[in-house]
Parts: C-alpha cells; sequence; structure tokens
C-alpha cells in the first residue's frame, strides 16, 4: 500500500504542469463553493437570527388556539410549575412570559398601528438586549407604566422621551381599551419593519392595557442554538396539557423558512452545475493521461505488478490530486471567511436600500459551520472517487500484449 | 486552408474532443437555463410590481414618501387628474388617498394600509380589479362601504365575504375615526407580503372618514402606454408639476430597480464562473493536444509554416472545440427557455419566494442578444484558454520537436 502511495506521488510530479492545473480548477472549485455557501448560510443565520433573537425565540409556548386566531382571548394564564419544568430542562436558556397584540398609536397629531408586546424587562433584556440598544432614556422597570418605543415609530410621530403616547386597541373579550404611556426610551431595532412600529411595555402594563390581569399570549423558550430546538420541542410537548402547544420558529414563520429553503436549493443547483464541469475537466485529463501512459502499464505489468496494485496506485494518484484541490481550496477559503465573519461586508447604495425594504440588514454575512466546508471536500472526494472508479475498470480491460505496442 | 486544418486537427482524437465538448455543451445549456430561469423571475417580479403596486411615475407632496403623513395631500387633485388622463401618453392615471389604519376583526387586530381609489380609473392603472379571487372589485354601492381585502390576510384573520369590520384612523384633524366597513372581495397580487398589508376603499369614503371636504390626493399614480420612455416621461411632468415631487418606479421602489440591473450582472457572472472552470479543462486538453504533436508540429515549422500560423493554428482548434460545445450548450438551452416560455416551470420549493413578491410559477425568459452574448463569450474562451498552449507550441525548436519520438 505504501509504496502504492509513493508511487502515486511521484506520478502525480511527474507532469507538473497537468497536475497544477488540474488542482488549480478544483481549488477554484472548491474555493468558490465555500464563499457562496457560506455566504448564503450567513444571510440566513442573519435573517433568523434576527427574528429568533429580537421577536419570535426558539420556541413558544402557546394557547393550542392562539396561531389560528391570534386574539387576546386565546391566551394562557401563568403556569408557574410548567414555567420551572422548562427552565430545568438542560438546553433551556430562559424561558419568558409576554402579552403581544396591535394597536393604534397617537402622539399629537400623528397616528401610526403599532405592535406591542408586553415583556418582563429582566429576562426580556436577555434576549433581545434593548438595554443595549436604547438611544435615548433609560431602561423600563419590571412594574413599569411607561413604554419603550423603536426609534422609526418616534420620529414618524415626533415623540421625545417624556411625552405621552396614546394607544387604543382591542381588549380581552372584545373590549375596547385606551391607555397613555410615558415614552421612558427611544431604542434602534435592528429589523427595519419592527423598527418602524414596536413598542415594549411592562407585562403589567400591557395586562391592564388589554384588559388582560395575569394572562399571556406565549412564553417565549431560548436555546443554546438552533440545532437543538427539535429536541426542546419534542420533550416540552409531551408535558403539555391539551389545550397549549409549542411552536418552533420555523412553524411560526413559513415564508422565512420557505425562502431560506427555496434559496438555499437554487444555490446548491448551481453549486452542482460548476462540480459537473469540473469534474468533466477532471474525467477528460484522467482519460488523456490514461492514454498517454497505456505503455508504461503495458510494462509495469509485464514486468509483474499485478493490475489490482496498478489499479490501486492510480486510484491514490486521483484521489491525491483531489485532495490536494480540496485543501488547497480550503486553505485559501478558511482565512478569507473568517476575516469576514467577524467583519461583516457593508453594503451601500440601492443594494442596501433594497435589502432594508426586504427587512434585511444591510450587512454582507458569512457563515463559519463546518458542514458548509465540509461538504465540498465530500463533493470533491466523490467526483474523483467515480472517476478513479472508470480508471480501475479501465485497467481491468488493460491487453497486456496491445499496450506493450502501442 | 489553416481553417479547414483546424478543423479536422479537432477531429483527430475524437474521445477527447468529445469529453471537452460534451463539458462545453453542459457548463453552457445549464449557464443559458439559469440566466432565463431567474431573469424570468425577476421579469415576472418586475411586472407585477409596476402593474400592481407602483406603477410607471408617481406624483406626492414633497416629503410625504419619506413620512406618510395624511396631511402631506395634494390640495386641488381633480384639474389634475383630468388634465392627466387627457393626454396620449397615459394609459391611465389614478388618484389615491392612503391612510394607515387599525384593522379590528373577531379574529384579531392588525396595522394595515388602506388606500382609497376610484374604481374606474384605477382600471387603467393597476389590475387588481382582475386578480379578484372571490366577491367582487369595488363597484357598486351598498348602505356599508365596502373593503378589498388581500387573501394572505383573509386567511390570517379568518375573514368571510361580507363580514363587517371596523376600521379605526387618526383623522386629519387629529380626531379618533372608526368606521365599519363591509368585505366585498378578496385580492391576490403576486406578492403576499403585499397581499397582507393592503387594503383597498373607495376613494370617497376614505376621503370622508379622513374628514377631507376638498378632492385631495395622496398620490397620484400614472402608467404609461408601452412605447413611451419612464425617465423623459418623470422628467416632463417635474417640469410642469415644480412643487410636485414626480419619482419614477425605479427611484420608489428600489428594491424593483435594484433588481432588475443586479439580475442580468449576477446571472453573467454566474456564466462566468462557469466558463472559468471550464477554461482549466480546456488549457489542459490543448497543452496535451501539443505535447502530443510536438514532433508533427516541429515537422511543420520545418518545412516553412510560420510560427503565426502555427500559433492561429492551435488558436482555432481551441476555439472550434469549444464554439462547437457551447452553441450546442446555448441552442439546447436556448429551445428550453423557449419551451417554458409559454409554460410555466412549478417549482413548490419556491414557494417561499412569493412572500417577497416572486411568484412560484416561473415563465423563463432569455432575449436572443443575451444568447449571442454568451456566445461571444465562448470564442473568447476559446481563445483564452489556447494561449498558454499555443506559446507552448511556438516556443518548440524544430529541430530538436522533430527529434522526439
Amino acid at each position: 500500500m505504501k509504496s502504492q502511495l509513493t508511487l502515486a506521488w511521484r506520478n502525480l510530479w511527474r507532469n507538473r504542469r497537468r497536475t497544477i492545473i488540474t488542482t488549480s480548477s478544483i481549488v477554484f472549485s472548491v474555493f468558490y463553493a465555500c464563499i457562496m455557501r457560506s455566504m448564503q448560510e450567513g444571510s440566513y443565520d442573519s435573517i433568523i437570527g434576527n427574528l429568533v433573537k429580537y421577536y419570535s425565540g426558539y420556541l413558544q409556548v402557546q394557547d393550542s388556539a392562539y396561531w389560528e386566531e391570534k386574539t387576546l382571548d386565546n391566551t394562557l394564564e401563568y403556569d408557574s410549575a410548567l414555567v420551572t419544568r422548562i427552565e430545568a430542562m438542560e438546553d433551556v436558556k430562559l424561558v419568558t412570559p409576554r402579552l403581544e397584540s396591535f394597536a393604534l398609536s397617537a402622539y399629537n397629531e400623528f397616528s401610526k398601528p403599532v405592535f406591542v408586546i408586553g415583556i418582563d424587562p429582566d429576562k426580556e433584556d436577555r434576549i433581545i438586549h434593548v438595554s443595549q440598544k436604547i438611544i435615548k432614556g433609560s431602561f423600563i422597570n419590571p412594574d413599569d407604566e411607561g413604554a419603550l418605543i423603536a426609534e422609526g415609530l418616534a420620529g414618524f410621530l415626533k415623540i421625545d422621551v417624556g411625552d405621552t403616547l396614546v394607544m387604543i386597541g382591542q381588549g380581552y373579550h372584545g373590549s375596547g381599551s385606551a391607555g397613555k404611556f410615558a415614552v421612558r426610551a427611544i431604542f434602534k431595532h435592528p429589523s427595519p419593519d419592527f423598527n418602524n412600529n414596536m413598542v415594549f411595555l411592562s407585562l403589567p402594563a400591557a395586562q391592564n392595557f388589554y384588559s388582560a390581569p395575569g394572562r399571556f399570549t406565549s412564553d417565549v423558550i431560548m436555546v443554546e442554538d438552533h440545532y437543538e430546538v427539535a429536541q426542546v420541542k419534542k420533550s416540552i410537548s409531551d408535558m403539555l396539557p391539551a389545550n397549549k402547544r409549542v411552536m418552533t420558529w420555523d412553524e411560526m414563520h413559513p415564508e422565512l423558512s420557505g425562502m431560506v429553503k427555496g434559496d438555499r436549493a437554487g444555490g446548491i443547483i448551481m453549486l452542482w452545475i460548476l462540480y459537473g464541469v469540473i469534474g468533466f475537466g477532471i474525467f477528460g485529463t484522467v482519460l488523456m493521461m490514461l492514454n498517454e501512459r497505456r505503455r508504461e502499464f503495458g510494462v509495469i505489468n509485464a514486468i509483474g505488478m499485478q493490475k489490482d496494485r496498478i489499479s490501486i496506485m492510480l486510484f491514490f494518484e486521483i484521489l491525491l490530486l483531489a485532495m490536494l484541490g480540496a485543501f488547497g481550496g480550503l486553505i485559501l477559503t478558511t482565512p478569507a471567511i473568517w476575516y469576514f465573519y467577524h467583519n461583516p461586508i457593508p453594503l451601500t447604495g440601492d443594494l442596501a436600500e433594497a435589502m432594508a425594504q426586504y427587512g434585511m440588514e444591510p450587512y454582507m454575512f458569512f457563515s463559519v459551520r463546518p458542514y458548509i466546508f465540509l461538504i465540498q471536500a465530500l463533493t470533491i472526494f466523490g467526483i474523483s472517487a467515480g472517476i478513479g472508479f472508470v480508471m480501475v475498470i479501465s485497467i481491468a480491460r488493460l491487453d497486456l500484449i496491445r499496450a506493450l505496442r502501442s | 486552408m489553416i481553417l479547414a486544418v483546424a478543423w479536422r486537427n479537432v477531429w483527430r482524437n475524437k474521445l477527447r474532443s468529445f469529453i471537452v465538448l460534451a463539458a462545453v455543451a453542459i457548463g453552457l445549456f445549464a449557464g443559458v437555463f439559469a440566466t432565463g430561469f431567474y431573469k424570468g423571475m425577476a421579469d415576472t417580479r418586475l411586472k407585477t410590481g409596476i402593474k400592481t403596486e407602483v406603477s410607471h411615475i408617481q406624483i406626492h407632496m414633497p416629503g410625504y414618501l419619506k413620512d406618510k403623513e395624511i396631511r402631506r395631500y395634494i390640495g386641488k387633485s381633480d384639474h389634475i387628474i383630468d388634465e392627466l388622463i387627457q393626454r396620449g401618453e397615459m394609459e391611465g392615471a389614478g388618484r389615491r388617498l392612503i391612510a394607515e389604519c387599525f384593522f379590528k376583526t373577531a379574529h384579531g387586530t392588525r396595522g394595515l394600509r388602506i388606500i382609497g381609489i376610484e374604481p374606474e380609473r384605477e382600471k387603467n392603472v393597476t389590475d387588481i380589479f382582475s386578480r379578484i379571487s372571490e366577491g367582487n372589485y369595488l363597484e357598486g354601492n351598498s348602505k356599508i362601504p365596502g373593503i378589498l381585502v388581500g387573501n394572505k390576510l383573509k386567511d390570517k384573520l379568518k375573514l368571510r365575504l361580507n363580514s363587517k369590520v371596523p376600521v379605526d384612523i387618526v383623522d386629519a384633524n387629529g380626531n379618533f375615526s372608526s368606521r365599519l366597513y363591509k368585505v366585498c372581495g378578496f385580492y391576490t397580487s403576486n406578492n403576499t407580503g403585499y397581499d397582507e398589508m393592503t387594503a383597498f376603499v373607495k376613494y370617497e369614503e376614505l376621503r370622508s372618514q379622513l374628514g377631507f371636504s376638498e378632492n385631495p390626493a395622496h398620490e397620484i399614480a400614472i402608467y404609461l402606454k408601452p412605447d413611451v420612455d419612464v425617465g423623459e416621461m418623470k422628467q416632463k411632468l417635474a417640469d410642469e408639476f415644480p412643487v410636485l415631487e414626480v419619482k419614477s418606479w425605479r427611484e420608489i421602489n428600489k428594491d424593483l430597480a435594484y433588481l432588475v440591473e443586479s439580475m442580468d450582472q449576477y446571472m453573467f457572472i454566474f456564466v462566468w464562473i462557469i466558463l472559468l472552470a471550464l477554461c482549466f479543462g480546456i488549457i489542459n486538453t490543448m497543452l496535451m493536444v501539443v505535447l502530443e504533436r510536438t514532433k508533427e508540429l516541429g515537422m511543420l515549422m520545418a518545412v516553412g509554416m510560420s510560427r503565426f500560423r502555427v500559433f492561429v493554428m492551435i488558436i482555432l482548434e481551441s476555439v472550434f472545440l469549444s464554439l462547437t460545445g457551447g452553441l450546442i450548450g446555448i441552442a439546447i438551452g436556448y429551445w428550453v427557455i423557449k419551451v417554458f416560455e409559454t409554460r410555466p416551470i412549478i417549482l413548490e420549493i419556491f414557494k417561499g419566494f412569493e412572500q417577497y413578491g416572486y411568484s412560484s410559477e416561473v415563465y423563463t425568459n432569455l432575449p436572443f442578444q443575451s444568447a449571442l452574448k454568451i456566445a461571444g463569450l465562448v470564442v473568447m474562451l476559446g481563445v483564452v484558454s489556447a494561449i498558454y498552449p499555443a506559446i507552448k507550441a511556438i516556443r518548440l525548436h524544430p529541430v530538436e520537436a522533430i527529434r522526439t519520438e
């Protein structure tokens, strides 16, 4: 085995130029594939992360009728035993109750529909870090009667810290609701949509406003990262009574996970095309190489090297070639991606505005998930193994006499 | 002469040429098809964007687009709109009142953008009237004014035809106003995000709810006849109405404008990447060609073929090789695109794009010019990838070359 490996390595460098060109084609495709996939996954992570971290959380426990019919009538009562049990679970970082609804907000002559979330400020701050995003004013207390409003909304209403925001909504059991809230702080929400319409109240203030004392729309559950979501979902749904259900972020945002799936599929198809082209290139090179070394194979076969050994040697050649290319590509890509992962590329101009219209942050994000890179390397190995197989067959069919005479 | 020689040389090693040819054909087919596919997707988005959402030109009071403040209205809109409709360049023009409202239903509450339109005039501007999936467009009179709601919102709020819904607004005088509307129909644009956020009522109804006495407009939208240049018309209108803000769809909907500009570039980058990948294979093949014909090339030079001609011959061989493959690939790709130009490709996996205004039914489209451009790139591919091997060839020393085995 070892001698075949040495032979294979030496053979590769007999035609240095060809090896370098073939390797570069693999390096190029791995490089391109990694960059593209990393950008794709990075942007999904950013979109999903924004949604999960700044709004929905990874999982939510809700009344089982709430998702189909988002009214305050389908709300939960606080179940501290349940919350304690969920919090005790291994992967769960945090559970926080919320009361969410819509309202019409007004200040002086200006008005705008808004999205109101009643929060437990201390716990919520560990999820969405509002206190760090405050531009002006101070964060609310757990039983505060004031409001935190998003920067875009404040700009529209021309309201400032200390002013009084008026809100009109629809309360529990269809009752009308109206309330006045002193603006405690203005914060900047990273999602442009939410930045234009979000208002945070303390839970008691929100429950009071919607005449729904002691009621919640959901318990938001944070886990370490989204790999654990499915497992946690299963354990939680086992402990829930029939009138409650647990939903994951992708169930709550089917459009988003649908878009991610569609976009990912598009990107992967493009990569397969690229790999197909590269594969054909390698195949062509290998075929030429086989042709050109026919006589040589005949000779070494004639002087006693068995065909299966020749096959193994050739297999090593192609595998080494693939490895050189794949590792070369990864070595070239990793520092670049690592750098851009920590320093996302800011986008400007029309592209930035277009992304803002889609509710995304104007940055080009990169992902450093190992599987993205691993898959590229594996794909290249798969292709080269396939080509190696062709070589083995071709060697098995080698006619000694003819090969010697060629 | 040299053309014929090069062409014949390509076919001396059939298997090898065939592999390269197939690689180029498959690569180019994929490139052309992907270009046509995404171009088709972008075209549909653009068409819906203009025809259903923004129209070609919009006129507002300066600053309206920024803060959507209901008191920034165009005061005497009657004569402006009457005059605009008369013009030969216009397919139609419509005025609108727009308000952000709070929408209360038995099955939940929502913030919503309500657009007050004049149903008949609007028909010449947007195609909402042709996109009614259930119920009626805003026609006829009833005691309770009608509201046209998007299908997406219907699902979310479990609305039914003739459900009565209160709409809360703060009017132009700063007073709170709540009025009952009756759902008269549901529409579906290709943009579910838009459907969820937008509802239509009659102009007069919204006008009275907002407390306007004259006939103001927040927005005048203009749809132009097919051969009218949007930029020129916009400039003309801007000169005629110096106090108003006249904008084209490109300026209003940046993502649409960006889409049009970027999609072509983006797809050309993809074609470039495929070509680059092919380039490696062709360089290898042509190097092979030169190496195995060392003796022959030496001979040709010895009997008097100039180095320049040898160079041209190698380049031509490479061009023939890539162009044959390229043309086959482009032709098949172009044909497939033609097939799906009238029959849509329906992709379940692209359903998620509908939230962002892209239809999951894709009608492929590729202008013939783009196909030609790609063919041009293929020729370039042939030339570029043969340069290095051709240089190798002309650097051969005839005497030494003849002696090689």
